[in-house]
């Protein structure tokens, strides 16, 4: 048995807290100071997740996203537009290397797809990951702007549609994995966030009924949060062959999380102008 | 893959070539096939200062934000701007046009203490394999 991870719930915070903890934890466990972690964690407000190098002023309606209180925030990791509301979001930190495995991006991705199949999968619901050849071809300029318009490698999906969306940032000797498991889905409200003609909003939404699923869609019968997340603590033992010990956020991340959370995720230079431009404005160089 | 002989790598897949005090880097083949489709790169403005292991940029793929890691030490006085519009030059050509900084190195015996092609070789046989 290798070292155990840590399992915590962090329950329903803030969007600039949730992406600054999970940095934290990133940030932490990389310089040897915390044990890998599974973390689930809700949104406190409906929010709207971008992915690191996403146009926020050209792609997204602020103003709508303002007056329907959906809060904007950009993400440590890549991909593109998740909206976090009536789901179960998870995080998980650990270690590059893998010692009962290769350590490649690939493998990561499996490995962490083949254990939130298995929550889902136990609770009834019937998801399959994506097949390593299947290839997303990807245009910005082409793409929609919701990550859960496209399937890639390793991804979930039932019957056909994409179910969990997920994305990876990738330090020294550690990653950081998080992803979206929406329990029900509003599609509609989803491309409201996004600045669009009218008429290609219409063609997003319906091309969202066939490509972008939710837990309680698919699922036999009605599947309740806190169950996704018991569900996800026992598959990430299997899967990984650890113990998942249930323990709190250290001090040490809650103050880097604060931090972190004040100066980079709370601000509109991160979260609207963008990660080069946020780091322009920094003082000195800075995490 | 390829693994040129001419140039020096890193654990974390970056690769470095010297030209005099200059150090030219970039990602390795094996990094651009592992990470698909590069999307986005963001590299630093010329004049910064980096530390050797120091982050000098940020690669986004279709699969993951990775942070870029200088192999030595010194002062940025290029950056491949070109790769801000057209990213997927780091896939098509690593070892070339998608070169990434050319770093002012501080001190020359940094480079000669990163692996060399065959190291670099060995290491990625062995984080692809069960270990």
């Amino acid at each position: 048995m290798q070292q155990p991870w840590r399992f915590v719930n962090t329950g329903n915070s803030e969007p600039a807290f949730n992406m600054a903890l999970d940095e934290a934890l990133l940030l932490v466990h990389e310089a040897g100071a915390a044990p890998p972690t599974l973390r689930v964690y809700g949104w406190c407000q409906p929010t709207l997740s971008l992915g690191y190098a996403q146009n926020a002023h050209q792609e997204v309606d602020l103003a709508t996203c303002q007056s329907q209180g959906i809060a904007v925030v950009r993400r440590p990791t890549g991909g593109r537009a998740v909206l976090h509301d009536q789901e179960v979001t998870y995080s998980v930190v650990m270690p590059l290397l893998l010692v009962d495995g290769p350590s490649t991006i690939t493998e990561h991705y499996r490995r962490i797809g083949m254990a939130l199949a298995m929550a889902l999968q136990s609770l009834g619901v019937p998801v399959h990951l994506a097949r390593p050849q299947v290839r997303v071809a990807f245009s910005r300029a082409l793409a929609s702007p919701a990550c859960f318009a496209a399937l890639s490698r390793y991804e979930l999906s039932a019957a056909g549609k994409k179910i969990v969306g997920s994305a990876q940032k990738r330090a020294q000797r550690a990653l950081l994995q998080h992803g979206a498991i929406p329990l029900w889905l509003d599609r509609q409200r989803l491309f409201e966030c996004f600045r669009v003609p009218p008429e290609r909003r219409q063609a997003l939404v319906q091309a969202a009924y066939t490509t972008m699923g939710a837990v309680n869609e698919v699922a036999p019968a009605p599947v309740a949060l806190s169950a996704v997340q018991n569900a996800l603590r026992q598959s990430f033992s299997v899967t990984f062959g650890v113990e998942l010990v249930e323990a709190p956020i250290s001090p040490e991340e809650w103050r880097l999380a604060q931090h972190l959370q004040a100066t980079k995720y709370a601000t509109d230079a991160w979260n609207l102008d963008g990660a080069a431009a946020w780091r322009q404005r920094q003082p000195v160089a800075s995490v | 893959m390829e693994f040129p002989a001419n140039l020096r790598y890193t654990k974390e897949h970056e690769w470095a070539r010297q030209e005099g005090n200059r150090i030219v880097v970039g990602i390795t083949d094996y990094a651009q096939k592992e990470l698909g489709d590069v999307v986005f790169v963001e590299l630093p403005e010329v004049g910064t200062p980096i530390e050797t292991m120091g982050t000098f940029g940020v690669v986004e793929s279709v699969k993951a934000v990775s942070d870029l890691y200088a192999p030595v030490s010194g002062t940025i006085v290029e950056s491949n701007i070109i790769l801000e519009d057209q990213p997927e030059l780091v896939n098509a050509s690593p070892y070339g046009q998608g070169w990434m900084v050319v770093i002012e190195a501080a001190n020359a015996e940094e480079f000669q203490q990163l692996l060399t092609a065959a190291e670099y070789q060995a290491y990625v046989a062995q984080e692809k394999s069960s270990r």
